[in-house]
């Protein structure tokens, strides 16, 4: 099953936020990291991310810095700031609410089980 | 036979012709880009295929152009002001080198009388016509992969290339005053148009004129480049 594009963008944020909360990373490796939590069924178009990285760098809720690669690569990491790791907070109190109704409500439906 | 670099190259021409990108932002896609293929080349694809696939994970020119549109909002502007900006010091640079070259033949033929100007419209008709045809060539699509960022492009490399730059319109400049400054006070000393005193007060605001025309303005310029530039720029730290 592939996830709707509305639904892939909407929670793009809080993913990258939560990636780069576990420490710094660049765009290939957050790609991969959300391909191999869900599966291969949260697919973006690769080069989508990278203007959301952006527009959260302009929010100052994260920082970039270009850097060599141990094999000689140059790469952009990106790191959480403090703001950040606030805003992360929020989104994850904002989903929890959305998911728990939506779980109550579907448990409730007999003819989904 | 397909070569890889040349077609990575082709591909960061089609993103750059779009203006939305800057050069950091194509140089981010194109590491992504590399270690796609990379991994794809991992798997037994040939660098042909690699390729495709990758640049098809990515997205296609035009959705990436219009995604980076809506955070790059200054960038296609900063853009057209860049090569505004050139083209005023290009043509800056071009009209004292005329004056230089002109200045130094009717020295050299050691006569004072000696008409510099045709020198002077013959080195500007050179200059336009380069133009005219770096202009065709633009036209043509034959400088699509031209990178010119790689001028400066460290902050250190940065500031010798400003200063080089700053110390050759002002050696220029000062050639042009001194020997243009000892034709004109002969001029008028010789053709007793005005007297000496009116010649020395005339003299330094002709001097201030010039040198808020011809250092101030290539300078400004020159740090407008900088300035433009810095946006794209990024620095490789340790």
């Amino acid at each position: 099953m592939v996830i709707s594009k509305d639904l892939v963008a909407a929670s793009a944020t809080p993913l990258i936020l939560s990636i780069l909360s576990e420490g710094e990373s660049y765009g290939y490796a957050i790609i991969k990291r959300v391909r191999e939590l869900s599966n291969g069924q949260m697919q973006w178009t690769d080069g989508m991310l990278y203007p959301v990285l952006h527009r959260l760098e302009a929010q100052k809720l994260i920082k970039s810095k270009w850097r060599e690669s141990e094999t000689g690569r140059k790469r952009k990491y990106y790191k959480i700031k403090k703001e950040g790791t606030k805003v992360l907070k929020e989104q994850q109190n904002q989903w929890k609410i959305v998911y728990s109704t939506l779980r109550q409500l579907w448990e409730n439906e007999p003819c989904l089980t | 036979m397909f070569d890889l670099n040349e077609q990575i190259n082709k591909w960061r021409g089609n993103l750059a012709q779009s203006e939305t990108l800057g050069s950091s932002d194509i140089d981010e896609l194109e590491s992504h880009l590399s270690e796609e293929i990379e991994h794809l080349t991992g798997l037994k694809l040939s660098d042909e295929e690699a390729f495709w696939v990758a640049n098809h994970r990515l997205g296609s020119t035009d959705s990436l152009a219009n995604e980076y549109e809506k955070i790059n909002r200054g960038v296609k502007f900063r853009h057209r002001l860049f090569w505004i900006a050139t083209g005023v010091l290009g043509y800056f640079l071009a009209t004292y080198l005329a004056d230089v070259v002109s200045i130094a033949i009717s020295v050299s033929s050691g006569s004072m009388d000696y008409n510099p100007g045709i020198i002077i419209i013959v080195l500007k008709i050179l200059f336009w016509s380069t133009i005219v045809f770096l202009c065709y060539q633009v036209y043509k699509g034959n400088l699509d992969n031209l990178r010119v960022r790689q001028v400066p492009s460290t902050f250190k490399s940065k500031c010798i290339f400003s200063v080089v730059l700053l110390i050759a319109f002002i050696m220029l400049y000062c050639v042009i005053l001194f020997i243009a400054a000892e034709i004109f006070s002969s001029f008028l000393i010789t053709e007793m148009i005005i007297d000496n005193l009116d010649l020395e007060g005339m003299a330094i605001v002709w001097v201030c004129i010039r040198l808020v025309w011809s250092i101030m303005l290539p300078a400004l310029l020159v740090m407008l480049l900088i300035k433009l530039r810095r946006s794209d720029l990024h620095e490789v730290g340790a």
